[in-house]
């Protein structure tokens, strides 16, 4: 158990140094990060002088390790944009996010699945074509093509809400909607297919016949059984959502939480304010990551062995279809 | 923690995940008995067919500017004429013309980020399972540590750096698409080495690339095809996002990401502008995902049995 938590533990940092690597290797060795922020007309003698001011004329190796030893200290650099520490920019922006990620994953997960069970239970009903219908959507529903849906139908035509920034209640609603689109399908499209395969067990024909009630042998049985890879998926779902849809959520919604600050750092091409960026979010993803691995490792010992585990990912594929 | 339970892991259907390619026969029966399935091959063809010839099919050239029609509203509403049948945009350009070129951008980056991303990952995915060892734990390694990273951020650096293009946005997206494939192959392999077919096929002296690709490649194609359609819809929806953020496909060039985003500004005064584009790219996304799941139910008879 302990070998196996220092083993994701080691596996958490080895990646945030990775992403961390890959970024510098991207602003600083693909292209010249001074010809990013100076402005086009800037001469080659004038790019020269900022490169030495910065320090982008040092060897690369001796930029990235300074990089990746002020990072290490929280050190992020000075925005070019705002002249603030980028980290400290970074961390503030992140309880928006968190709020908006937080309220939709809690909707996704209590939506998902009554629905999915629903489904499963009352296969080829009204019910499983409408989970079917809703997961479908969900998925292939472009965040930013909801999200201004929503705005022209609520918020122009109706007036319901407001078309978009940070503040009371109101604020959230269509935000939270957009950003519960895409877990909810997905959550239940796999408890359904999921709840199906553990219908078909033959450890439900047996309970049946012995005479457990449908409501028991759902809940207490199947449903319990379904949970495993269900709960990892939720984790991979709730860290997809940090990574990627709330980016574009916040950008159609002008919420300003760490998504937005990410894009307004790539359009201002403010280097240091990326790094920081990107390096807080991923590490807050492996973080949750390695906390979700070690509480069902907890739950569920037999996990931490090797072998189990990638029999638990195969039972996943096969649920889901693809390779998770 | 050292107690373990006697109880083993719930069984699952121990059934493989490969399966033969169905014949074409079969397919198309298949195919006529459910229905989503044939709207959205049919919808997908007509994508194709209005990518391919999009200079013949689109009524008006995608960029040509009447400033006098500008935001004409669509056929049907007051105002709209038959000349823009959806509308036009702030600069009186044909909607639907841009939507049919549109799809030409959509589709050949799909194509060329899936060509490129089955061929690596594939490719790699059959090596680290067929040799094993370390060449298996580096790869798969790096696959895992690469699975892990915030991957839209990446894409966008990546974009910002080579500068926007449809070129920079295809090889943003290549870096993390072959990952997939890899994994896929890899486990795939990984089972059908000890099969009786493919140890026949080496002790019969055949190469090691020979058995490679001639045994084992054969027998996944089936769920790497079903997979190539899935991750189509899911390129086709990054590079719309890219271009949305204005990082991607730039003008002239069109894009429905980048129509998204000019829509945006007009969003109070004409619907259209948002509405037909964010159409044409959920119906693309939603008919890739329903011929990709009833490609996995035709291509596994026993699921086909269950669903």
């Amino acid at each position: 158990m302990l070998r196996f938590v220092l083993k994701r533990f080691g596996f958490a940092i080895l990646v945030v140094f990775c992403v961390q690597t890959a970024v510098f290797l991207i602003t600083h060795a693909l292209g010249s990060p001074a010809r990013l922020l100076l402005p086009l007309s800037a001469t080659n003698a004038q790019v020269a002088a900022f490169s030495h001011a910065q320090g982008f004329d040092r060897p690369l190796i001796v930029q990235y390790f300074s990089t990746i030893a002020g990072a290490a200290h929280g050190d992020f650099g000075t925005s070019f944009w705002q002249q603030l520490p980028a980290g400290g920019l970074v961390v503030e922006r992140l309880p928006a996010t968190g709020e908006l990620v937080f309220l939709a994953m809690l909707i996704a997960i209590a939506g998902s699945v009554p629905l999915g069970v629903l489904a499963a239970v009352k296969r080829d009903s009204v019910w499983d074509k409408v989970a079917v219908t809703i997961s479908l959507l969900g998925i292939s529903m472009p965040a930013f093509w909801l999200g201004e849906l929503l705005i022209l139908i609520v918020a122009v035509q109706f007036g319901l809400t407001p078309t978009g920034g940070y503040g009371g209640p109101q604020y959230f609603i269509l935000p939270v909607i957009t950003l519960t689109a895409l877990p909810l399908g997905r959550l239940t499209q796999i408890l359904r297919s999921a709840m199906l395969d553990q219908l078909d067990q033959q450890y439900v024909l047996v309970g049946r016949s012995l005479g457990l009630s449908t409501r028991s042998l759902i809940y207490r049985h199947a449903l319990k059984n379904a949970a495993i890879p269900i709960v990892t998926l939720m984790g991979w779902e709730l860290g997809r959502l940090i990574a990627g849809f709330t980016v574009l959520v916040e950008v159609v919604f002008n919420w300003p939480g760490a998504g937005q600050l990410a894009i307004q750092a790539i359009q201002h091409h403010d280097i240091p304010l990326i790094e920081a960026d990107v390096t807080i979010v991923a590490t807050l993803i492996v973080a949750l990551n390695f906390l979700l691995d070690t509480v069902y490792a907890a739950l569920d010992p037999r996990l931490a062995r090797a072998g189990a585990r990638r029999r638990a990912r195969q039972k996943l594929q096969a649920i889901e279809g693809t390779p998770a | 923690m050292a107690v373990t339970t006697p109880l083993e892991v719930p069984s699952y259907p121990e059934r493989p995940s490969f399966q033969r390619l169905p014949s074409m026969r079969g397919l198309f029966r298949g195919l006529f008995s459910n229905k989503f399935a044939m709207i959205a091959s049919l919808f997908l063809i007509l994508l194709a067919i209005a990518a391919i010839f999009a200079p013949w099919v689109a009524p008006h050239d995608p960029n040509e500017i009447n400033i006098i029609d500008r935001l004409t509203p669509p056929v049907w509403q007051q105002g709209g004429s038959t000349t823009y049948l959806l509308g036009t945009d702030e600069l009186g350009r044909d909607i639907l013309s841009r939507i049919i070129w549109g799809a030409r951008t959509s589709v050949s980056i799909g194509i060329a980020v899936v060509a490129f991303s089955v061929v690596l990952g594939t490719a790699t995915g059959l090596f680290a399972g067929y040799v094993g060892g370390w060449v298996d734990t580096v790869i798969m390694r790096i696959v895992d540590i690469q699975f892990s990273f915030p991957s839209l951020l990446i894409s966008l650096a990546v974009v910002l750096v080579l500068g926007a293009s449809a070129t920079s946005v295809i090889i943003a997206l290549c870096i993390d698409g072959w990952l997939v494939y890899c994994r896929l192959t890899r486990g795939m392999v990984m089972t059908l080495k000890h099969t009786t077919y493919i140890e026949a096929a080496r002790v019969t002296g055949n190469t090691s690339r020979r058995v490679m690709l001639r045994h084992a490649l054969p027998n996944i194609l089936s769920p790497l095809i079903t997979l190539a359609t899935l991750e189509f819809a899911r390129v086709v929806l990054a590079e719309s996002t890219i271009s949305f953020l204005g990082l991607g496909v730039q003008a002239p060039a069109v894009s429905w990401g980048l129509m998204l985003n000019n829509g945006e500004d007009y969003l109070t005064v004409a619907w259209w502008l948002i509405t037909f584009p964010g159409l044409a790219l959920t119906l693309t996304v939603l008919s890739a995902n329903v011929v990709a799941s009833w490609l996995r139910v035709v291509a596994d008879p026993l699921q086909r049995a269950s669903r």
